[in-house]
């Protein structure tokens, strides 16, 4: 299967309490390319995690339309073709670290499915570095290696766009290094399409073939910033030129208002 | 609301590890034991002393004479009010989880229903038992009833509280994959609730005891509650006390029974996100 590319137009998206209503996504038009990694890089609230879902045809936008590989988003829904990782790993405390993979292609694939899923289960395991730890349940895996086990988990489904959002949010600067790393060394050996949410400027450098920086009141797309750093990406890329100034770039544009449109 | 509070537990974790519980119980029990021996032995001594008349108060001697001179009499009350307590619990059990099954999965009726239970919490329901004698007789049913009445609530609020209590990510990703509300009731919501409704239980089975004695109070012709309330009326003091004593020590024996059963579903079924890394 060639890599699914994503469209986004013109979404809005309105959130009704009571009496008020909230705009949290303005006019929302993005596009990525079949196979990339992109990121939405923005402030806390700004709507990433709200696109996400839109994206993922988890949310219908009250106006405006995704698609993906050029058929409405929620058909990608029905396809199977989307993966989520969230922020916390989500697993089931009372299923091991294979089960908790193989559990989304059981439910898929109803009981016959089983063995076929575990084998899968087996391979994305051993993917994400974790195939001795199968048997393990949740409470006995590290932060990282849960988060691990949620992506494998994701991937079991090969689906063909992978949805993350700040994945590595609540490991720590060591960890999440580690994982960033790995995510494109997987990346690479697959053919997925990546929309990745963080709100750490160095993490959005270091993976995207393309940022979307986003502002808050009403969330919207201020910046588009195409990465021209060379792949494969590591601790090298850290110390380029370039990527000190995509960084300070960003900064200034976030914290400092620079970015138009964006007042500090 | 009061209800809510008095009736709602915190299930017990799998972290917990089993042997230190073990040793801690042990360790427990030495004082509550020597303590307890020594409430006898001052009751004993007490009464002896003050000579009270047998009529107000039975010596724990007499009570063993009696637990031993009326054992069939006692067994066979037992027999029965276990039965009350053992098929009002079954009764409370499936009502309780079925009401929350049904209030989870439509929520129209949880908005409804749910305020109306609450509310019926408050009435005291021990007080409806003569109605129910009067509706139903002496036999077993309203026994039943009344037990259900008192001990469906623990257990309704405790697996709602259960099922509502699942990771809101884990839902998304059910749906991500076009899962359908049955199977995330089954294959998510009932396993997380299981340690709550397991709480909910040992809460209930307290209930229960309860409510089998005092429907045999309001109106019986077996039973351990009757036998306390019969041998109150013949000043058959010893009677009474050897009552209360085997219904207390069935009382006992279910608590643990329920506990034990709750730590062992807790083993298998942690609660959600034990033991995994927050933010
Ligand atoms: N279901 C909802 N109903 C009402 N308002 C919502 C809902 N979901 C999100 N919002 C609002 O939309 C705004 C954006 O939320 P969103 O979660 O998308 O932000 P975010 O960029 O992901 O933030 P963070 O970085 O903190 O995760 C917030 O103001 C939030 O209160
Ligand atoms: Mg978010």
């Amino acid at each position: 299967m060639s890599a699914t590319g994503i469209s986004v137009r013109g979404v809005e998206m309105v959130f009704h309490r009571k009496q008020e209503s909230q705009v949290v996504l303005r006019d929302v038009t993005l596009d990525v390319a079949a196979g990339r990694l992109v990121t939405l890089l923005g402030p806390s609230g700004c709507g990433k995690s709200t696109l996400l879902k839109i994206v993922g045809g988890l949310l219908a936008p009250t106006s405006g339309s995704v698609t993906i590989g050029g058929r409405p988003a929620e058909e990608a829904v029905k396809a199977r073709q989307i993966g989520l990782v969230f922020q916390r790993p989500a697993l089931l405390p009372w299923k091991s670290a294979l089960a908790n993979v193989s559990f989304l292609n059981e439910i898929i694939g109803g009981r016959g499915a089983k063995g076929a899923a575990r084998t899968t289960a087996e391979r994305m395991l051993d993917l994400v570095g974790l195939g001795d730890a199968g048997t393990k349940l949740p409470e006995e895996l590290s932060g990282g290696m849960a988060q691990r086990v949620s992506i494998a988990r994701a991937l079991a489904l090969d689906p063909a766009i992978l949805l993350m959002d700040e994945p590595f949010g609540a490991l720590d600067a060591i960890t999440r290094d580690r994982m960033n790393s790995s995510l494109l060394d997987i990346w690479s050996q697959t053919d997925k399409t990546i929309v990745f949410v963080t709100h750490s400027i160095a993490e959005a450098v270091f993976l995207s073939d393309e940022i979307h920086v986003m502002e808050a009141n009403p969330g919207r797309i201020v910046e588009t910033l195409t990465v021209e750093l060379p792949r494969p990406r590591t601790a090298a890329t850290l110390d380029d030129p370039r990527f000190v100034e995509y960084e300070r770039h960003l900064r200034q544009g976030l914290v400092g208002g620079a970015i138009e449109g964006v007042t500090a | 609301m009061s209800a809510d509070t008095i009736a709602q537990a915190v299930p017990t974790t799998r972290r917990r590890r089993p042997w230190a519980a073990l040793g801690r119980g042990l360790g427990g029990i030495w004082p509550s034991a020597l303590l307890a021996t020594l409430a006898v032995v001052a009751w004993e001594i007490v009464v002896d002393v003050f000579d009270v008349s047998h009529f107000v108060i039975a010596k724990p001697s007499e009570i063993a004479e009696e637990l031993v001179d009326k054992r069939e009499l006692l067994l066979d009350a037992l027999w029965i009010t276990t039965e009350e307590i053992v098929y009002g619990f079954a009764l409370s059990a499936v009502i309780g989880v079925l009401l929350a099954l049904v209030v989870a999965r439509f929520r129209w009726v949880d908005r409804a229903l749910y305020p109306l239970i609450v509310l019926f919490q408050n009435v005291p329901k021990v007080a409806l038992a003569p109605i129910f004698i009067l509706w139903f007789g002496y036999g077993l049913t309203p026994k039943l009833l009344l037990v259900v009445v008192i001990a469906f609530f623990p257990i309704t609020l405790n697996m709602r509280v259960g099922l509502q209590a699942v990771d809101g990510d884990l839902l998304l990703l059910m749906r991500s994959v076009g899962a359908s509300r049955g199977q995330i009731l089954r294959r998510i919501q009932i396993p997380t609730a299981l340690p709550y409704l397991f709480a909910g239980m040992r809460i209930a089975i307290t209930f229960c005891v309860i409510g089998a004695v005092v429907a045999e109070f309001a109106g019986a012709s077996e039973g351990l509650g009757y036998l306390i309330q019969y041998g109150s009326t013949q000043l058959d003091t010893p009677l009474v006390f050897s009552g209360l004593t085997v219904i207390s020590i069935l009382g006992l024996a279910l608590y643990y029974a329920m506990s034990a059963l709750e730590w062992l579903v807790a083993r298998r079924f942690p609660l959600p996100n034990a033991g995994q890394a927050q933010a």
